[in-house]
């Protein structure tokens, strides 16, 4: 019954999304605002059907439903409630599903809270955002259907069909529970069950910026009002974005056990190119609101965002960053590939269009070079070579060479460490001046003036950095530029909580008026800030890392630096709650002689898990702010578990990476806030118990 | 006749006393620069599988009869193809490779510096308005901010 109600509110909903692109179009055209509404109440409904939708099927997984073979290929009855419902999206089929409930639930949102302050971009917005849904709808219902079910058919094959082939029976429900094959192992961590939905709450938010520019383009409302519309949605979709790719790295150091959390490998490089244009969006569309500059710019920027977006979930699930070829093979690979060609193309014309009638053109001049605005536009000229150098190393060399010279390549570290390196360091430099520049014109003078202290605690840290000891020229030169970048945002912040000081506010309520009168540009601050101190983090634990790989008896140790590890113990075959069975090493950490932890490696098997994914390496690590230890078992011999090979890495300042993350999430949190949020009331009161607290 | 035995016999151990004690250490080292041929993008020192285990036990075996590291990294290369390594080894395809993100990147600094001619003609054309100046406007940032500062809550 779950399948039935699952499958026809599906097929509700590409009726529902079709219609309503249909009403919004035809009416607009027409001038019927009844049709136009009643295209937006189907756009509303499409919600409500893709709730009921994902709801049977999650109701499918917890009451495990084995006939449906989505619940049987990612679900097992050993498995952990939590994984049970974070199995809507542990596979191809569930998580299309998921990601067209998430993408009409934005959009529902955007219609809702848009439909009265934005009713002439409405009627096209809608279109977009239901184009789009019908599009991953249809792959859903048409290719990777998640409610198909195995039967067996009289001739005794088992198939997995929609409809119920004739004269065959269901497949006997035990048979089923105990060949159920369960998560992928690699996604039972806390970390990789929420990464996904983060990605795609990032994902999908951007095409309701998407949506609304192109609603703009084609009804000829081209002011700044799609942007002023839809700048907190692209900064939640930012934020959504960054907390995935956050989640992202830290499940990578957790689980995958080689001892970092970013390897540039193409899934991950998919997710981080949207970031990168959203990112140069986020700083451009500033220019257009304070100077009405840069209207086309801004257009081919969140084409190229949501263009991004579909190309990496079409490139990541289509087998194309596997091979070329194995691409075609995927059920979703062609038409992903038709719709994201054909999108991005409908947008660029229609950008051109309105570009050669003139209606893009700027409000207002240029001034003077030495300028914000020109900084930003330098700004973005990195991030777009950023991604175009990252978009090479992922995916268009890889492809160019299997197309065309018939070879395989792999773009890795090196390739990435050389290209994205040097616009890492010019990223962080402007980050550090462009926040002291003036819109319209500033002079040399008035910019060094602003950024002398700044400068000046930036050389006195590398002084003491370099007196502790660390004396390789580029690391100085990283730390340095990262710094700065840094101090400029706590100067600055500094200077007006200072300024408010003076005036007899104490620090905490002249932090919080500060916050409340301009959260846009003290959540930018700490914005910078978190991705400074992100910067301090990757540079101490990519360039400052030590590993070593040793076998060691029972009682023996390996030293690494002043850090010594002793091999006590081996719990080998530990059964789990879950049914996983657990090898563990027990080892002793000591420093300086000192013991400091004990921790336990150790190496996961899931019996009847699939192919190639049976096994997790778990590191056992000792965190604290100066490095991680971080410890992983790679072997052992079989038999009696005497000896046993570890591989051990010491990983500076790495905390500083989560830590960072942390950061930039709090400033992104508080530029989506709008000014004065709360009511005059509680302002007050919280202004009195700032005073009181002081 | 026993001497030469014995000599044999030293011939034979002291090469094997001698021998190059490789470390997994050094073995790492080389396979942190090459990929797992099979598993997709994996680092060869980081891959877990017994196929990679293997792969790492070769390039123990090749720096034990004195193979260098590129030496080692084109065997792979001529048995597993240019995806075994971070950058391609064939000179054409590793400037394919290089080169382009370059190119690229210079294409978006032409795109941002024609921006900014764009911008620069434009307000020389306009020659009624005043000169540029760096005196702060409405929309000056740090005007903005003294306001802020000053200005009252």
């Amino acid at each position: 019954m779950l399948a039935e109600i699952g499958l026809v509110s599906l097929a509700f909903t590409l009726l529902a999304a079709l219609y309503s692109v249909g009403a919004c179009v035809y009416g607009q055209h027409k001038r019927l605002p009844h049709l136009i509404l009643s295209g937006r109440n189907a756009a509303l409904m499409t919600f409500v059907s893709l709730f009921i939708s994902t709801g049977a099927l999650e109701v499918a997984l917890l009451t495990e439903q084995y006939q449906i073979s989505y619940v049987w290929s990612v679900s097992n009855p050993s498995m952990q409630m939590f994984y049970r419902v974070t199995a809507l999206w542990g596979s191809q089929a569930g998580s299309l599903l998921f990601w067209a409930f998430l993408m009409s639930g934005f959009s529902a949102a955007a219609i809702w809270l848009n439909w009265n302050t934005n009713r002439r971009l409405m009627p096209y917005a809608i279109a977009y955002m239901m184009a789009v849904l019908a599009f991953f709808v249809a792959l859903s219902l048409f290719i990777e259907n998640p409610f198909t079910r195995y039967w067996i058919t009289p001739t005794g094959d088992v198939v997995d069909t929609i409809l119920i082939p004739a004269g065959a029976s269901m497949p006997r429900a035990d048979l089923l529970a105990s060949s159920a094959r369960g998560l992928n192992p690699l996604l039972r961590h806390f970390g990789m069950a929420i990464h996904p939905p983060l990605l795609y709450l990032g994902f999908v938010g951007f095409v309701i910026p998407f949506a609304f520019a192109m609603s703009a383009l084609a009804s000829g409302d081209l002011s700044s009002n799609w942007i002023k519309a839809t700048r907190r949605w692209t900064l939640t979709s930012w934020l959504f974005l960054s907390l995935g790719l956050l989640l992202g790295g830290r499940w990578a150091y957790d689980v995958l056990g080689w001892g970092g959390y970013w390897g540039w490998d193409p899934v991950e490089n998919a997710a981080f190119l949207p970031w990168l244009t959203g990112t140069a969006l986020l700083h451009s569309v500033m220019i257009q609101e304070k100077r009405g500059m840069l209207k086309l710019w801004n257009m081919f920027l969140i084409i190229g965002t949501f263009s991004a977006v579909i190309f990496g979930t079409f490139a990541t699930r289509s087998g194309l960053v596997e091979s070329v070829h194995s691409f075609a093979r995927s059920g979703i690979g062609i038409p992903m590939f038709l719709f994201w060609s054909g999108m991005t193309l409908v947008s660029v014309w229609l950008i051109l269009w309105r570009n050669r009638r003139g209606e893009l053109r700027d409000d207002n001049e240029f001034v003077n070079l030495l300028s914000r605005e020109s900084l930003f536009v330098l700004n973005n000229v990195v991030f777009m070579a950023l991604f175009l150098a990252i978009f090479w190393g992922s995916f268009g060399a890889p492809i160019i060479s299997e197309l065309f010279m018939d070879t395989e390549i792999t773009l890795g570290l090196e390739y990435f460490n050389r290209v994205t390196t040097p616009l890492f360091v010019v990223m962080y430099i402007l980050m550090g001046i462009a926040p002291l520049a003036a819109w319209g014109a500033t002079s040399l003078k008035r910019l060094g003036k602003a950024i002398l202290i700044p400068f000046a605690l930036t050389m006195v840290s590398l002084v003491g950095i370099a007196m502790a000891g660390m004396n390789s020229i580029g690391a100085l030169f990283g730390y340095g530029v990262v710094m700065l970048a840094g101090y400029v945002a706590l100067y600055e912040i500094y200077r007006a909580i200072a300024a408010r000081s003076r005036r007899g506010e104490n620090p905490l309520a002249a932090t919080f008026a500060l916050l409340q009168r301009s959260p846009r540009r003290y959540g930018g601050y700490l914005i910078h800030l978190g991705v400074t101190v992100i910067g301090i983090g990757v540079i101490g634990s990519t360039l400052y890392q030590q590993e070593t790989q040793r076998t060691l008896s029972v009682g023996e140790s390996l030293t690494i630096d002043n850090y010594e590890l002793r091999y006590d113990r081996f719990d080998g075959q530990q059964v789990s709650r879950d049914g996983r069975i657990m090898d563990i090493a027990n080892v002793t950490i000591l420093r300086d002689g000192r013991e400091i932890t004990q921790l336990r490696p150790r190496r996961d098997f899931f019996p009847g898990g699939q192919d190639g994914m049976n096994s997790m390496t778990i590191a056992g690590s000792h965190s604290t702010l100066e490095n991680d230890f971080y410890v992983l078992l790679v072997g052992w011999e079989p038999v009696n578990q005497n000896t046993v090979t570890f591989k051990v890495y010491i990983n500076p300042l790495i905390n500083l990476v989560w830590w960072g993350g942390i950061i930039l999430i709090l400033g992104t949190v508080i530029t989506s806030l709008p000014a004065n949020v709360m009511p005059e009331r509680v302002r007050k009161q919280m202004v009195v118990l700032a005073g009181a607290n002081a | 006749m026993r001497k030469i035995g014995l000599i044999i016999v030293f011939l034979l151990i002291v090469p094997t006393i001698f021998a190059q004690q490789i470390t997994e250490d050094e073995v790492n080292q080389i396979a942190k620069r090459m990929y797992c041929p099979v598993c997709e993008n994996i680092p060869l020192d980081a891959c877990g599988t017994a196929a990679c285990a293997d792969w790492r036990y070769e390039i123990r075996l090749m720096m034990e009869q004195g193979f260098t590291e590129e030496q080692i990294r084109a065997d792979f290369v001529d048995r597993f193809g240019d995806r075994v390594v971070g950058t391609p080894q064939d000179p054409a395809l590793r400037a394919l490779s290089l080169v382009t993100p370059w190119l690229l990147g210079l294409i978006a600094l032409m795109v941002g510096l024609m921006t900014f001619w764009k911008w620069n003609k434009a307000a020389e054309t306009k020659i009624e308005k005043p000169a540029p100046s760096a005196t702060p406007d409405a929309n000056d940032y740090r005007s903005i901010l003294e306001k802020d500062l000053y200005g009252g809550s």
